[in-house]
């Protein structure tokens, strides 16, 4: 009996441990740390000096900072808002199209989305630097004289922004709509839907579980982006993500930085509060 | 024999559906009247559901025209038909409470708030479902929801309500009473139901008029009556009820009897309505109930009867019947059905006269 207990600790130990201490070591522990150190201070040098006090968090409430926070919470509002408007109906002609069309169009949105994103950003700069093929072709097509400034503009921040994460709001709309059950449909039209009215009265309430985890796994993302702004933006254009990163690397404000991404992993979890609250009213 | 008002409400006119190379449903002739039963019945595949789906208008004819109440339904959309349908599956919007589901298509008419209230709660009261109009599909039995269905169609006030095996998801003691709420409902509102069931008791108990369908094409259209007394083919024969088919080839006919070889022995039949030709292949089809053991049979002359000896198999209780198996020296299996309380004393193996009466025998093509 005794030794049977033991045998089931040891083999439980050997199937989640390993998972366990990854998830400790890489996960939680640098979690913490990050919290521990939001509420340290930094000397002169940069390095962190270990005694518990505000200070990071009373920067985090200067003008300047708010003011970030809340043009990043606009930036990643309008681009998940551009991200539904373009996933959606790629997502829906995806669901009703037939077998062959479908799983085509799946595959167009999943292979870039497994291309490293990085190099996709360097593609984007590569085509819409100065003297690149926009311009090149624009020029070719005598439709500008002179290069026009694309890349570093907040313009190509968004475009960056929303290329990388329609795929984010395609897959789950997608799951969602393709599982309406077309009995359901025939039943709309059967009892007096026009298309148009079909979609407002039925598609569409029962694909909001899918925008809402879209909204999620769009918003977030963009909320804490760094790389997008700093290589399509040219560092011009501060968010929290490249202030965070700048925080960690060139600023030597650990602290702060740290303060940082606790406010923005606060502000994450209500939205994903919001979000399952939304969801639960919604059970069926 | 139609003793309903003759209002045709639907009329199928050599209405065909290919599906590529195979016809689903293969130029059928149909008119449904006004006020009745009328049930599509079949095997899986025999174009039942694919025949009520172009009524409905979720399929269209490859060829033929359907009208609906007088009005061609060519290129008319469903949401413009005056049909409403009942799905296999329920069908609910899942998103909405059951006083909603119900609502539908009344809201959609633009109907004042007061009349949509009045017919839902009137609805809801005739399903029984009172205490249960605010919660969502999800939280109902599949009883329940299949009544929402039906009351989510009926509440419209359809011209024709089709039903597609709505009673399938249901398990046996549900789908009897069930069946007779359907018979009720129908007759009570008047409305005309076109029912679609691979169950031919179900068929049975409900209908007024059955359409046996197979491989796209009708095999017979009557009364349950009409069809289980005098099938019209061997598909029909075989497919309402259980019936022993025996087979042999026409020797010869006038205008009183049929004579029919059968294994070399010559029987006779009263039936003289089906013209033959000598030499057709045909089966003699024998309900279990007129099939008799001739040892317990009174009034027994070999003049009124057809007889043949068969080999006993076994016996089978079934409450107050009993099924005696047999078969032919040929191989044929016979079917006996009489009340259990008779004494019969065969065993297996034992060779036995039986008989059937030359009037109640009817021939099919085999």
């Amino acid at each position: 009996m005794d030794s049977k207990k033991r045998s089931s600790l040891g083999s439980a130990l050997l199937t989640i441990g390993p998972m366990s201490l990854w998830t400790i070591l890489f996960f939680v522990f640098p979690f913490l740390y990050i919290i521990f150190v939001s509420f340290c201070s930094r000397d002169q040098f940069g390095n962190i000096v270990y005694s518990l006090n505000l200070g990071a968090y009373e920067t985090l409430t200067h003008g300047v900072y708010l003011q970030v926070i809340w043009k990043t919470l606009k930036m990643a509002a309008l681009v998940t808002v551009l991200v539904t408007l373009i996933a959606y109906p790629y997502a829906y002609f995806a669901s009703r199209a037939s077998k062959k069309v479908q799983s085509l169009m799946i595959i167009g949105i999943m292979v870039p989305f497994w291309i490293n994103s990085l190099l996709r950003i360097y593609a984007i700069m590569n085509f819409t630097s100065k003297y690149g093929l926009i311009n090149n072709l624009l020029m070719g097509m005598g439709i500008i004289k002179e290069p026009i400034q694309i890349l570093y503009t907040t313009g190509a921040v968004y475009f960056g922004l929303v290329y990388s994460l329609v795929p984010m709001m395609v897959m789950p709309l997608y799951s969602c709509l393709e599982k309406i059950d077309p009995a359901v449909l025939e039943a709309g039209r059967d009892l007096g839907c026009s298309s148009a009215v079909l979609f407002r009265k039925v598609i569409f309430p029962l694909s909001i579980p899918g925008i809402m985890g879209g909204l999620v796994l769009v918003f977030v993302p963009a909320m804490f982006n760094f790389y997008i702004a700093d290589a399509l933006g040219g560092g011009k254009t501060i968010i929290i993500g490249n202030l965070i990163s700048s925080q960690f690397s060139t600023a030597k404000n650990w602290p702060f930085g740290a303060a940082l991404s606790v406010a923005v992993m606060i502000l994450s979890t209500i939205i994903i509060i919001i979000k399952n609250k939304v969801e639960k009213a919604r059970t069926y | 024999m139609e003793k309903k008002k003759a209002n045709k409400m639907i009329e199928l006119i050599s209405v065909t559906k290919k599906f590529g190379e195979m016809n689903a449903v293969n130029h059928i002739n149909l008119t449904v009247y006004e006020g009745e039963f009328l049930t599509f019945l079949g095997p899986s595949g025999c174009g039942k559901t694919t025949t009520l789906r172009m009524i409905a208008g979720f399929e269209d004819p490859s060829d033929g025209k359907i009208f609906i109440d007088g009005k061609d339904c060519d290129n008319v959309p469903p949401n413009l038909r005056d049909v409403n349908t009942v799905f296999q599956n329920y069908a609910l919007f899942p998103h909405l409470s059951i006083r909603d589901n119900i609502a539908f298509g009344l809201k959609l008419k633009k109907l004042p708030k007061e009349e949509i209230d009045k017919k839902v709660d009137k609805m809801v009261k005739l399903i029984k479902l009172e205490e249960h109009i605010n919660k969502k599909p999800s939280q109902l039995s599949g009883g329940q929801k299949q009544r929402v269905a039906i009351a989510r169609s009926l509440v419209n006030e359809p011209k024709v309500l089709l039903l597609d095996e709505p009673l399938g998801a249901l398990d046996l003691k549900l789908r009897k009473e069930m069946q007779i709420e359907l018979k009720h409902l129908q007759r009570e509102l008047g409305i005309t139901f076109v029912y679609v069931t691979h169950d031919q008791e179900e068929a049975l108990t409900i209908s007024d008029r059955i359409v046996i369908m197979n491989k796209g094409n009708i095999e017979q259209l009557g009364t349950a009556t009409e069809i289980y007394d005098t099938p019209r083919t061997k598909f029909a024969a075989n497919f309402i009820g259980e019936t022993n088919l025996i087979s042999g080839w026409i020797m010869e006919q006038d205008d009183q009897r049929t004579l029919i070889n059968v294994h070399n022995s010559i029987m006779e039949a009263f039936e003289v309505e089906k013209k033959y030709n000598v030499r057709d292949k045909v089966c003699i089809c024998v309900r279990p109930e007129n099939m008799h053991f001739v040892d317990y049979l009174p009034d027994y002359s070999e003049e009124r009867y057809n007889t043949i000896t068969a080999i006993y198999d076994e016996q089978i209780y079934i409450g107050n019947l009993r099924r005696h198996i047999l078969h032919t020296p040929e191989g044929e299996e016979i079917k006996i059905t009489r009340y259990a309380r008779k004494d019969e004393n065969y065993n297996r193996g034992d060779y036995v006269k039986i008989c059937w009466s030359k009037k109640r025998c009817i021939l099919v093509n085999d």
